[in-house]
């Protein structure tokens, strides 16, 4: 061995970084080592060694701040107390909330399933997999704002720019399926959400592990058919003339393995194309499948479709697809700062069926003890109306829907204080939800750590954030 | 270890007989300090911890630090303040000359006194060992090594390459062929590959110095500055927007803040020297007297434009909501990463909660450093981006002074004067000619209700009686006067009046006189005490520090303490004493900062630093693969006045630099893979690939599109619902504004336009010292249906068709395909890729044809095929 510096590979392969074998796929998606082994998306593939339980994600991000006591946390002192002026202080982002003026649910709980966990009438499809469902009603974040808090969900940072937990996955495991990206994104076709693309950005990680969005509507893929017309036959001949060209080329540079990486690109880019394409094909799904999903009733259709492409995603191996809310007019649906009743009447509806449906459909498949499904907002909101119809953020409790991948069924967690304004017993962190997910997914969070501008950066920096698997939520 | 212990030297006054006796402390310096400080340093809570009645308390020194070193007058912040007559503050008697002269010679002559004293000499925070790191030596001029091979060697840099390679049994390959060096030379220097005609110019250019000429050239180009521009901006983390930038169809600029930008390129392609490059970006305010000046003159413009580079944060304070204390420390801390990091190479972010647990960075020196952003960066004076509202100054500053704007409105408001009079004519020229068309129109209604109706017409609409509401339904039409009705009335001299006054307006309006704003960096407010803060927090503030340095390149603790720069007198001079400090030969931050520069620009050139972690020169950084050859460049680059361009030329016309890419022959090849599998001792050129911006340029360079114009506010982008952002076509100044280079466009923090984006344009947060370069397969898509590459190969093929209008005939094809390769990847084919070219040309025809298209059409349209090819080769992606 020569006395220089250690190559990038073998300080990467080095203890010293912990987890050298997940950081060493970063170094197979990196041009900037020549030789490499693999080229592809998401290059290294893993099948069959997961140590973890889980072997995917589908997070339904509920953005806009789903009212925790209207929807699976009930409150019966509120009702009591409708209208009365409550005392202490409240952390509010926007102004009307000043009479503090208790507001109860008006909408009726009662108990689901064998477990008996209560549900408001607002999600009959999702209580009614009430003992599939592991319900986490003592959730915090650290923002009471929409962008910052969505961050704080995805990152465990309140600032941009920095990996969301999707692109630490697919970082930490890579994908299953070639033709696929390990991280894929499904959002409403009508528009971004606040944040825009920050929920899944892969930060200073190499950007093979952004989220890529495949969209439910139109081209799959960004790019994916040609800008111009032109027929399969002239593509294919183009495709095999560059073929030729580029390995002409490559006999020049034989060691040089980038160049093959490169040209095998063009052969994923074409199988993407199919492969994307198929799985928005939702013809194949049986006619109960399609109705399970909601996807011929027009409230439902939209993200019973995403719900049900979210399936087949997993179905084909990607690792970790978020499903984004439907969006209502530019606007996050869930943000109930006025007409809290009317509002949730329109949106619950549309998510509450497609997301019971994908618990149900990963069930029946033998697919939701490697699933792990989420279905959570950014925060929750306060138990005073805002005016006097509505409820503001609150950073300070929210709850979160858990099912599948070794969570526990039929159990509730933690809870907040009477009124539902903090999260108080057994509170959980969204940096302890990373770590959960983490661990069920066969990841220490102690140990997934990329190297960033001098630091050994992780996900959940659990010396900072006290970070902590918790293990009452898993079976 | 690393933390401060107040360990005490005892100093005893040496008083000896003397003829003339030096002054002494409580015969001749106490009572000065009595008559004029210690009304506040004296009392029961002297001021800033400063207590001046005994020789044991003066010793002590305050918040700011020790205030007198025996022996030493220019260490000693007390002869600093009364000699500037900052101390006694103003409206209190200054010191006399004599006075000041008395404790001047008090200090010189060691600080004699009656009573012994001792002087607390803080402990060193680090050890020589921590010192003693590769990165913090000295530069020493490193004797260039003898090799066997003496014929491959044409500079010292050969020289120090071969030295290593000969030792692990390689050696410097074989020169590469002339047409791909020169395309080498061309995307390395200016970002885009050369056009078939200076290829040719080239490679007909058979002098012996060609290659040295031609360097010299392409280094001269403007182009060089844009290229190399866009590397700095990189270091100081530039983004055109402001704040987080996070909502993709919400862009914020902040006017003139490209005005950096266009510094930035016009100082690498000026050749201006780095020390006061970096100087200038540092503390550019306090090197010119901007405050005192009646006018600016274009270099304190130029000065206080230099200081964008410590406005690249993400300043949240843009608007009401986001002026909190701690997003100001937010903007501080930042700051700190990009002037650490960026120009010493360091990952001081540790060092905000804690000391640092590899580098030898101490907390305290942390906050010491981050005092000379204290100043501007005022936590108790912040200045937000914008002035949402009247309360606020906001940051920026008019590139006009007081004066020079006074003026400028003062000429705008007598321009407005004399235009309003100019419209004024005009108006009642128009007004004399309307009158006649209506007194006219009038006419044509019987006289017996034209009073009437023109009563009617007169009254508002809502107020007529139904008479009136009839009449003026009836007439209001025909009575109605339209702009062209006048315009044909107008007699001649009306048309006279007029146009001369059009004339005159349009003259006037060139004298109007506007300024802009410049986002600068400068004091404000009083200087604010540092303080340690307990886990970074603002809100639990630990002991003060004064303004100093990093230990680790101080050779003593004393010389950790900073001497502020005498500057005017409404800026601390800390900025500029740092820029100082960090541009000094001979010392270990100037050796460091050289090393980290010069390492940048091998960087920009081999696509990997001799230092491959080129942001991170600490412990845990990667060593240098050639320690001796990073230290003598470093030497090299200061010998020849910091400028970046002698260097450059330095390695552009060295061996190492010139050989081939290409594999080494095969016996050498197997030592290479068993010793170099990474090439780190260069036995040959590491092949890259192009980054965002040269990809971009590039495709527009080959169909002779790229506009080169320079400077200017950025081209905007449009986010689009389908998730791709664009280049904004409709809001362009100019229309081929779309086409200008990279550099030019939009830079925001996360947000860039599609085909920047899939081939790795960073994410700005702050400092970036590595561009990433990764293959996926969007950037396949991208460049094989995206509708930009497609542009490009349909351009491409206009150009070459253009002499040509019919069919393509016999040999024609091969010329064609010969020229799509020389404009594209600037080489002749060989026979063999033009033999698969015309084949799939001849297939495709072929289809199109039986497609319906015409002989013409699918002639035309099969060319563009091969060309979009082409584009989408490795070879045009890779600089080899």
């Amino acid at each position: 061995m020569f006395d220089g510096p250690l190559s990038r590979r073998r300080m990467l392969e080095s203890a010293s970084l912990g987890f050298g074998w997940l950081a060493l796929q970063s170094l197979l998606a990196d041009e900037s080592s020549a030789a490499r082994p693999t080229g592809g998306i998401n290059t290294a593939t893993r099948t069959g060694d997961l140590r973890g339980r889980a072997r995917s994600v589908i997070l339904l991000n509920m953005v806009g701040g789903p009212s925790h006591m209207d929807l699976f946390d009930p409150k019966p002192i509120l009702q009591k107390f409708h209208g009365k002026t409550a005392s202490g202080t409240f952390e509010t982002l926007q102004s009307g909330s000043e009479a503090k003026k208790l507001v109860g649910s008006p909408f009726r709980f009662r108990p689901h399933g064998e477990c008996g966990t209560e549900f408001s009438s607002m999600l009959p499809h999702l209580a009614a997999r009430a003992d599939d469902i592991c319900l986490v009603r003592s959730m915090h974040s650290a923002n009471n704002n929409h962008p910052q808090a969505q961050r704080f969900l995805q990152s465990g940072k309140i600032v941009p720019n920095w990996p969301s937990l999707g692109a630490w996955v697919s970082y930490g495991l890579g994908t299953e399926n070639q033709n696929m990206p390990a991280f894929v994104v499904l959002r409403d076709p009508k528009g971004y959400t606040d944040g825009g693309t920050n929920h899944w950005n892969n930060g200073w990680l190499p950007a093979i592990y952004r989220g890529t969005e495949i969209r439910s509507k139109g081209d799959a893929v960004l790019n994916l058919k040609p800008s111009r017309p032109i027929s399969s036959t002239i593509r294919r001949r183009n495709l095999d003339l560059l073929d030729a060209l580029n390995d002409r080329r490559r006999q020049l540079y034989p060691d040089d393995t980038r160049l093959e990486s490169r040209i095998r690109n063009y052969e994923l880019a074409a199988r993407m194309q199919s492969s994307a394409e198929r799985l928005l094909d939702l013809d194949g799904e049986t006619r109960a499948t399609q109705d399970l999903y909601g996807l011929h009733n027009p409230i439902t259709a939209d993200f019973g479709r995403r719900c049900l492409m979210a399936r087949r995603m997993v179905e084909h191996g990607v690792r970790f697809v978020e499903v984004m809310v439907p969006i209502a007019s530019g606007s996050s649906p869930f943000d109930s700062h006025s007409n809290l009743e009317p509002g949730l009447k329109a949106v619950c509806p549309r998510v509450d069926q497609p997301s019971a449906a994908l618990i149900t459909d990963l069930k029946q498949r033998g697919l939701l003890d490697s699933t792990i499904v989420v279905w959570s907002g950014e925060f929750g909101r306060l138990p005073i109306s805002q005016n006097k119809t509505g409820r503001d953020h609150n950073r300070h409790a929210f709850g979160m829907i858990l099912s599948g991948g070794g969570f526990r069924g039929g159990h509730v967690h933690g809870g907040t204080d009477e009124i539902g304004y903090r999260s108080v017993v057994d509170p959980v962190s969204v940096h302890d939800y990373h770590a959960t997910i983490l661990h069920q997914l066969g990841i220490d969070h102690h140990q997934l750590q990329f190297p960033h501008n001098g630091r050994d950066e992780r996900l959940t920096d659990p010396e900072v954030t006290g970070a902590r698997v918790v293990g009452e939520l898993l079976s | 270890m690393r933390f401060w212990l107040a360990t005490l030297v005892t100093v005893f006054s040496a008083v000896t007989a003397h003829a003339a006796a030096p002054p002494q402390f409580e015969r001749d310096v106490l009572p000065i300090l009595a008559r004029h400080c210690h009304e506040c340093h004296g009392a029961k809570k002297p001021k800033r911890g400063l207590d001046l009645r005994s020789i044991t308390s003066l010793v002590e020194g305050g918040l700011s630090g020790l205030v007198a070193v025996p022996g030493k007058p220019e260490q000693s912040y007390l002869l600093h303040m009364v000699r500037r007559e900052a101390m006694p503050p103003r409206g209190r008697k200054k010191l006399s000359k004599q006075e000041i002269e008395t404790i001047q010679s008090w200090i010189v002559a060691g600080m004699p006194a009656n009573t012994p004293y001792t002087i607390p000499t803080p402990t060193d925070l680090v050890s020589d060992d921590d010192r003693d790191h590769w990165a913090f030596r000295k530069l020493a001029r490193p004797r260039v090594p003898a090799v066997k091979m003496t014929d491959v060697i044409i500079t010292p840099i050969d020289a120090f390459i071969e030295s290593r390679l000969e030792k692990a049994g390689l050696a410097l390959a074989e020169t590469a062929d002339r047409h791909t060096l020169h395309r080498r030379l061309m995307l390395d220097l200016l970002g885009r590959p050369p056009t078939p005609a200076e290829q040719d110019q080239f490679l007909s250019d058979t002098r012996p110095d060609a290659w040295e000429s031609r360097v010299d050239a392409v280094l001269s180009s403007p182009e060089f500055g844009q290229r190399f521009g866009r590397h700095w901006l990189d270091v100081a983390g530039y983004a055109d927007t402001v704040g987080f930038d996070h909502v993709p169809t919400q862009v914020i600029l902040t006017e003139g803040k490209w005005r950096y930008r266009d510094y930035v390129i016009d100082a690498l392609n000026s050749d201006h020297p780095f020390d006061r490059f970096l100087r200038e970006q540092l503390a550019g305010d306090e090197m010119v007297d901007w405050r005192e000046a009646k006018q600016y003159t274009p270099e304190m413009v130029r000065h206080l434009v230099a200081t964008g580079f410590l406005r690249t944060a993400r300043d949240q304070t843009h608007e009401g909501v986001g002026v909190i204390t701690p997003n100001y420390y937010e903007v501080l801390f930042e700051t700190m990463d990009v002037v650490a990091g960026g120009l010493m190479g360091l990952s001081v972010k540790c060092a905000r909660c804690h000391d640092h647990k590899f580098d030898a960075i101490p907390q305290r020196d942390y906050y010491r450093l981050m005092a000379s952003l204290v100043t501007s960066y005022n936590p108790t004076d912040w200045r937000p981006v914008f002035r949402f509202d009247n309360t606020v100054n906001e940051r920026s500053l008019l590139d006009v002074s007081v004066t020079t704007k006074k003026r400028i409105d003062a000429e705008n408001a007598k321009l407005n004067a004399e235009i309003a009079a100019r419209n004024n004519r005009i108006k009642s020229a128009r007004q004399a000619a309307r009158t006649r068309v209506l007194e006219k129109k009038r006419a044509t209604v019987p006289r017996e209700i034209r009073a009437d109706v023109v009563a009617a017409i007169g009254t508002d609409g809502k107020k007529r009686n139904d008479v009136q509401k009839f009449l003026a339904e009836r007439f209001e039409k025909l009575l109605a006067v339209s702009d062209q009705d006048t315009n044909a009335a107008l007699s001649d001299a009306e048309q006279a009046t007029i146009s001369t006054a059009q004339q005159e307006i349009a003259g006037l309006e060139l004298q109007r006189r506007s300024y802009g704003r410049i986002q600068a960096l400068f004091d404000v407010g009083k200087p604010p005490t540092t303080f340690i803060l307990t886990r970074g927090d603002h809100r639990f503030p630990a002991a003060p520090v004064q303004p100093g340095y990093l230990s680790v390149l101080s050779d003593t603790p004393r010389d950790v303490v900073m001497q502020p720069a005498r500057v005017n007198k409404t800026s601390s001079g800390r900025r500029l004493a740092l820029a100082r400090w960090l541009t000094r030969r001979g010392t270990r931050a100037g050796s460091l900062v050289t090393r980290v520069l010069v390492n940048r620009f091998w960087q920009a050139i081999f696509g990997r630093g001799l230092v491959e972690s080129s942001g991170d020169f600490g412990i845990q950084g990667t060593p240098p693969s050639h320690p001796l050859l990073l230290d003598w460049l470093a030497g090299e680059f200061q010998h020849h006045g910091w400028r970046a361009k002698p260097l450059l030329k330095l390695i552009l016309v060295s061996q190492t630099y010139r050989q081939t890419s290409r594999p080494a022959p095969s016996p050498r090849l197997a030592v290479a893979d068993r010793v170099d599998p990474d090439n780190r001792l260069l036995w040959r050129m590491p092949m890259r690939r192009l980054e965002s911006e040269a990809i971009r340029d590039s495709l527009l360079a080959v169909a002779d599109q790229l506009d080169r114009s320079l400077g200017g506010p950025p081209v905007p982008q449009a986010a689009h619902s389908d998730g791709s952002i664009t280049i904004n076509t409709s809001s362009l100044k100019r229309p081929h504004d779309r086409w200008r280079r990279t550099v030019y466009m939009v830079t925001r923090r996360g947000y860039s336009i599609t085909l920047l984006q899939v081939f790795d344009q960073p994410s700005i947060l702050t400092t970036c010292s590595n561009r990433e370069s990764s293959a996926v397969p969007l950037q396949s898509l991208t460049m094989i249906n995206g509708p930009f590459v497609n542009g490009i190969a349909s351009r491409i093929t206009s150009q070459v068709l253009e002499s040509s209008d019919g069919p393509i005939e016999g040999k024609q094809w091969e010329a064609i395909i010969r020229e799509l390769y020389r404009r594209t990847l600037c080489r002749d084919p060989d026979a063999e890729e033009i033999r698969l070219c015309r084949a799939a040309w001849i297939d495709n025809r072929a289809s199109l044809v039986a497609e319906g298209k015409t002989r013409i059409e699918a002639d035309r349209l099969a060319v563009v095929e091969v060309c979009h090819t082409l584009l989408n080769t490795s070879e045009f992606l890779y600089r080899e």
